[in-house]
């Protein structure tokens, strides 16, 4: 008795169908949000979680008063917690003091609460 | 047109991996397709150079500063723009977030994985208050060992499921297809259509096209 001939392969019918394109044109681009809104956006969101930013600090419109030095002794308990605070808000230990100063009534401008002194120095922008 | 983020705050989760499948699953299905680089890691890039995927582009080098030009660009010319983040929290991921209609958040079943998972869909909330637009978003199982779940893996899932988190069904197992693809510069669909990776890409890749398809019907 002959061997029955092989059969043909059957793979290509049996793949599946290909699937349905989606029709993405009802999907239209965000809102057109300016730029500066979403970068100002993600400027409070990334400082409420600690985020990175390569953003540049934008310019102050007030120049900074001139500022001074002073150097004094605290109890190292409150060096501690400042160290604490400010790295927790990431601001400086300065800033902290100013802020406490400010809220105590001493005048401070509002301009003149800068959180770090250094990032504004360092960017050569004053 | 839609655009699509990949995020974590959580490093070697597998975003440019899912970034990688996806964008070129899509490419094989017909659909032009960007992928905006913003890792400084740049490995999509490097297997954007190496691909040969039709409707398939790269962009590399997207950083704070362009972002929201190249993403303009991209959804210009494209049916899908994805965008692979950095891990990390920066302000780079916050506005491509903002721009965008979906957000897959890839985690390992780990407690760290899940909680930066968490950080960024905490992110994602902030993002589309201050946008005042929604930001549909879904997490993403991530190599998962195939066959196998070790007990504090099982332990991080079901907590998370049972919370009612926002989960993708389908997971990304861990394949040394996956591996592979940057040697390569091919995906499992070109290199074993009939095997199990690419049928893993390709039920995500379902699964997110139905999220959009939602999204598209209720546009």
């Amino acid at each position: 008795m002959s061997k029955s001939p092989a059969l043909p392969p059957i793979d290509d019918e049996l793949a599946p169908a290909p699937r349905p394109r989606l029709d993405l044109k009802g999907l239209k681009p965000r809102e057109p949000v300016p730029d500066d809104a979403v970068e100002a956006n993600s400027r409070v969101i990334g400082e409420k979680w600690g985020a990175s930013m390569q953003l540049p600090t934008p310019e102050p419109g007030v120049p900074l008063a001139p500022v001074t030095s002073i150097r004094g002794y605290i109890p190292q308990y409150l060096d501690d917690e400042l160290a604490v605070r400010a790295a927790e808000r990431r601001v400086t230990k300065t800033f902290l003091i100013v802020e406490a100063l400010a809220k105590a009534g001493y005048r401070v401008d509002e301009h003149d609460m800068v959180q770090d002194r250094r990032k504004v120095r360092q960017k050569g922008k004053r | 047109m839609a655009t699509v983020s990949i995020a974590s705050a959580k490093g070697g989760c597998g975003k440019t991996t899912v970034a990688i499948l996806l964008a070129a699953e899509l490419a094989l299905d017909g659909y032009r397709v960007a992928l905006l680089d913003c890792d400084l890691n740049q490995h999509a890039s490097a297997f954007g150079a190496k691909c040969d995927l039709p409707c398939f582009t790269v962009i590399p080098h997207v950083n704070d500063t362009n972002v929201l030009a190249e993403l303009r660009k991209a959804e210009a010319d494209q049916d899908v723009v994805l965008i692979d983040l950095p891990g990390g929290s920066s302000t780079l991921a916050l506005k491509a977030l903002q721009r965008s209609h979906f957000v897959l958040v890839p985690t390992q079943a780990s407690l760290p994985d899940v909680r930066d998972a968490m950080k960024t869909v905490a992110q994602i909330d902030d993002a589309q208050d201050l946008a005042r637009a929604p930001i549909a978003r879904a997490m993403l199982w991530t190599r998962f060992l195939p066959g196998f779940e070790s007990k504090s893996a099982r332990h991080v899932r079901e907590t998370l499921e049972s919370q009612g988190a926002n989960i993708l069904k389908s997971a990304l197992m861990e394949r040394a297809a996956f591996r592979e693809m940057h040697i390569t510069g091919k995906v499992p669909r070109q290199t074993d259509p009939k095997g199990g990776a690419a049928a893993n890409v390709a039920s995500v890749a379902v699964e997110v096209m139905g999220r959009l398809k939602q999204l598209a019907e209720a546009a």
